[in-house]
Order: C-alpha cells, then structure tokens, then sequence
C-alpha cells in the first residue's frame, strides 16, 4: 500500500491531486486501498442482492406459502388466506384440466425442441457454406425470433383462422382437404398450431447457435478428413457432431426450459380452449389465478411447473460445467 | 461434364435453400402483403398471394390505436435498460474482480433466476404488488419487466469483464486510481460490448413482455405494445384487415433494431443466449 503511494507520487504530483481531488476519490475513508476497494465492491452488489431478494426471493415465497393456502380475493386484499396444507396439490392433481395440460406440455416441449433443433440445425449447415446472401439471410432469419411472442400469435392465429387463413387455403389448394379444417376450434389441432406457431418462432435461436457453433471448427480437420477420403456424411457425423456436443446439448437443455414455460403463444392462439383442452402449464396456472380466482390452486399448478424447470435447469449447470460449456457460454 | 455438375449442385443448393428458409419467411410476407389488402380481398376465395389492389385503408384504424401503446412501450422497455444496467452493471464488476466461494454462490443463484417461468413470478408479482399499491402502474410493470434482465447482466458483464487482463487494473493501481476510479476509468469503457449487449437483451425483453403486462396492467394503467395487440386483436375479430395491419406495425419497432443492433445480438446470443 504505501508502494502504490510512492509510487503515485513518484508519477507526478498532479496526478494524485487530479485522484484525490475528483469526486470519484474515497480516500476520506478509513482503512488502507483493500479495505476501501471491499468497501466499494460490498455497495456494488448491494442492490443487485436487494433486487434479487425482492423479485426472486419474496415471490419465490408467496408461490409456496400460498399453494399452501385457500388463497381468493379476500386473501389477496388481506395478504393471507386460511392454510389448508395439500389441498390444492391433491385437488389439482385430480382434475382432468390438470393431467391434460402437463401432457399437452410435455408433447408441446418435445415436439418444439425436437423439430426447431432439426431445422434449426440443417440451416445452420446451409448458412455455414458462405454463399452470397448468406449474411442478409442471417439477418431475415432473426425476424421471427426479436417478435415479441404475442405478435407471433397473433400471426398464426390469422394463418389458422378457420375461413380465410393461409393454412387452409394452401392445403385445400393442394388438394390435401376438401373443406376448410377448424385448427383452433379441436383441442388437438389446436395444440398442433401452437406448436407449430412455437417451432416458427424458436428457428432462429437454435439456427443462430448452431452456426456459430460449426464456425468454431478447425477447418483443417474437415479437410484433413477430406484428404482421408471421408464422404460428407461421414465427416459430418464424425467430425461436426462430436466436436459440437457442448453447443448441442447447451442448445436442447435451454431448449427444453424456455420452451416448457411458454405462456404468450397460449393465450393469443387459444387461451386454453376448446375448453381448456389446449392448456398448457402456464396457461392453466393463469386460468385457476384470474379466471377462477383461485391463487391456491394457481400458484400450484405453477410451482410443479416451476420445479420441472428447475429440474432441467440444474441438469444443464452440471452439463454445461462437465461439457466445458463455459467455452460456449463465453 | 463438370460444368453440369456444378449447375447440378447450384440448383439443388437453390432447391434446399427454398424448402428450408421460404416457410420461415412467408409467413412474414403473406401478412405484410395482407395488411395492404381491403377485406373482400383478404375474403375472396382463392389465395391472395400477390398483392392486387394495394391500399393502405387498414392502417389508419391500426395506427390510432398502436401508436399509444408503442409510446408506453418505449416507456417501459427503456427504464428496464437502464434499470437492469444501474443495478447489475456495478455487481457484474465486483464478481467479476473480486472471485471467492460466495462470489460463485451469487452467479448461481443468478443463473438459476433464469430458470423461473414468467407465470410463477407474475402470479406472486400479483399478490406482493396489491399490498405495495404497484398494480397497473409504470413502477410496478418496469421492475417485474426488470426481474430476469438483472441476473443476465451480471451473468454476461461479469464473464466479459473476467477475460479482460489483469494488468491494465494493475497499471491504474499504480497510478494510485481508486477502486471506483478503476471502474468509471477502465472496467465500465472496456466493458461496452457487453454493456451494449445486455442492454439490447434486456430492452428486447421488456418490449416483448406479455405476461407480467396481462397480469399486473390488465384491467387499467399503462397499455403496452404487446397487451394493446392482444386486446385490439380480441376485440375487433370481425376486421382481419386492422389486425393484419397492427401485427405489421408492432412487428416493426423489434426489426428495425435488429439491422441496427444486429452485432450485439450475435454477441449475446453467443454470450449464453437467454430469452426469457
């Protein structure tokens, strides 16, 4: 400490007037430079810690005391309702509503994850072959991902309309239905266009990652495996996969956790119907909160949610750490 | 014999280029074209595909009604910046200097905030911002917008700043700067990149919001881009055309930031690509 302030004197003595004279001086507090620099990093981090205790942790504890409790409107005016300890778990779990929608979530995740990875990462091939629209075609393609979700739902919702979307019309167009088809009117169409309205949206992220990904592959590997007389299959199987792994698997896992807590699509498309049959998690926790004003059950439906998410989002920290993930993550 | 082979492949390149990207962009297209279209257009049987009888009526109710909420929106999506920026910025840098078993503690905990679905917090977001008076006000919407964006600012600033070496704070030590000296001076103008990354993400998230919106702001207060959408669309289910014409307009603002900003989204994307 007293070298640093030799030496600062040493520098010149306006120097050290211009730092002890700026406001950005703390030399009136007490202690030597590592005191005053934990000083200043402690005030740094308070009020990010505040924030997070606020935004995180406090609704991280009403979610659970209240899926605890008969929570309506009189307890959210109180701030408290009656605690009727599993109630709301059991009751949720016995309704059909409930099983419907954890299915629906899951078949809606799989499938969205499954489908935007495979084309996702068949355009990133083509992208990676540095043609001359690849740098617009880039760009056009990040289009549907900066769309806020509701947007997109509102799109599919007049490509999917029943009289005059653009779905029935190219199908009856192509001969493949005779009459126009009702896609949001059936629960299972329903979840196929949410589904495939999600996929549309979810390209880009997977097309994006994948590419800079298989940019980060030494060259001269493809080639020297070209020499080797390795067909493109082959190289690609051999080489671009394996050396993508921790990009893939980074890819999937942050997949799966934004896919599986969707709520915008949902609700501009179907807003759960036809009665509740196209629910998902998210959309049913909302329901039971504001429809049936039940916080109870809502925040129930809610923290199973939750704790899937959780689930896969610890299996990805272990993955991405024993991937070296930390290579993509930087 | 090898100049076929190369129009051979050309074409085919051309083929799979078409199959994989145009139902991608189509869609955009078809409701661009659509929204320029009167209705018995829009309604005639065969497939409108090719703009005929270009009009710009449809925009004129779209306009009116759009326009305020994009105001609100702009509102809202800029505070959540510099919010997100005030707040994580300083926290990122101390992690970032500073390492130890409690500093990784903390960066868990934020990444693990990434995980929360947007429903469980609205839903609690509810309850905590009925007691505090929050409800359908700006205050209330920006700090729930601001939630997940905090975290991903620590998360991304603290990583870039890590890479930054060590000598240059060195050097400043010498010099006798002080440790906010150091941060105003070297940490915060060498961290820009990320800074500018983190503060698109997190605008793009506070414009997209619709959750926390459709929760907290419903039933009064400010009516941003995305719940002014929704409920125009509900409302007027009998004129295609006004909708058509609004989902364009709302798709606009996000576009044209992604050719402006299109070097720090590949940056962010790459930085952990998080969208909440």
């Amino acid at each position: 400490m007293v070298v640093s302030k030799q030496t600062a004197s040493v520098t010149g003595p306006g120097r050290t007037h211009r730092a002890t004279g700026s406001p950005f001086s703390l030399r009136f507090l007490p202690g030597g430079r590592r005191a005053r620099e934990r000083l200043v990093f402690l005030a740094f981090l308070l009020p990010a810690t505040i924030y997070i205790v606020l935004f995180f942790g406090y609704p991280l504890y009403q979610d659970i005391t209240i899926s605890f409790q008969n929570y309506g409107f009189s307890a959210v005016v109180a701030g408290h309702g009656p605690y009727v300890g599993f109630a709301n778990y059991s009751a949720m779990l016995k309704s059909g509503v409930t099983i419907r929608a954890l299915i629906n979530t899951v078949v809606f995740t799989v499938a969205s994850v499954f489908f935007q990875f495979l084309i996702g990462f068949a355009m990133a091939v083509y992208l990676n072959r540095k043609f001359a629209f690849s740098g617009l075609l880039q760009r056009l393609i990040l289009i549907p991902w900066v769309m806020p979700l509701v947007i997109t739902g509102t799109m599919f919702s007049l490509i999917f309309s029943t009289s005059n979307g653009l779905a029935n019309e190219l199908l009856q167009g192509a001969g493949l239905i005779h009459s126009p088809v009702g896609w949001l009117t059936s629960g299972d169409l329903a979840v196929l266009a949410i589904i495939i309205a999600n996929i549309w949206a979810g390209i880009p992220f997977n097309a994006i990652l994948l590419y800079s990904g298989l940019q980060d592959i030494p060259e001269d590997q493809l080639e020297a495996a070209k020499v080797d007389g390795a067909n493109a299959w082959q190289r690609f199987f051999k080489i671009t996969v394996p050396s993508m792994r921790p990009v893939i698997l980074i890819v999937l896992m942050l997949g799966v956790v934004y896919t599986a807590k969707v709520f915008d699509l949902v609700v501009v498309l179907t807003n759960g119907g036809p009665d509740n049959e196209s629910q998902l998690m998210s959309s049913w926790a909302y329901t039971q909160a504001f429809g049936l004003f039940n916080f109870g059950t809502g925040t129930a439906v809610g923290n199973i949610l939750l704790v899937f998410c959780l689930l896969v989002g610890v299996i990805y920290l272990r993955v991405s750490k024993d991937e070296a993930g930390a290579g993509a993550m930087r | 014999m090898k100049n076929t082979r190369r129009a051979v492949h050309l074409i085919s390149m051309i083929v799979v280029g078409i199959v994989l990207f145009v139902p991608l962009l189509f869609p955009l297209y078809w409701i661009i074209v659509s929204s320029f279209q009167n209705l018995s257009t829009i309604y005639a049987s065969a497939p409108s595909l090719f703009p005929t009888h270009l009009s710009g009526s449809n925009y004129s109710t779209a306009f009116s009604t759009i326009l305020p909420n994009i105001g609100v929106s702009l509102v809202i999506s800029l505070s959540v910046v510099i919010l997100c920026w005030v707040v994580g910025v300083p926290a990122a840098y101390a992690l970032a200097r500073r390492g130890g078993r409690l500093a990784d503690l903390f960066i868990l905990i934020m990444l693990i905030t990434q995980m929360f679905p947007g429903i469980s917090l609205s839903l609690a977001f509810y309850t905590i911002f009925h007691q505090w008076g929050l409800l359908g006000s700006y205050t209330g919407l920006i700090l729930a917008d601001a939630s997940t964006g905090i975290p991903f600012v620590v998360i991304v600033v603290r990583a870039f700043i890590v890479t930054l070496p060590g000598e240059l704070f060195d050097a400043a030590a010498v010099d006798g700067a002080g440790p906010l000296r150091m941060f105003s001076r070297i940490g915060l103008p060498l961290a820009v990149p990320a800074i500018m990354t983190v503060g698109l993400f997190t605008f793009l998230w506070g414009w997209s919001d619709f959750v926390n919106a459709y929760t907290l702001n419903s039933g009064s207060g400010p009516q941003p881009l995305t719940l002014g959408l929704f409920k125009f669309a509900s409302q007027y289910t009998s004129n295609d055309g006004d909708i058509f014409a609004a989902a364009t307009l709302a798709a606009i603002p996000t576009t044209i930031l992604l050719f402006v900003g299109q070097r720090w989204i590949r940056g962010g994307l790459r930085a952990g690509a998080l969208k909440g």
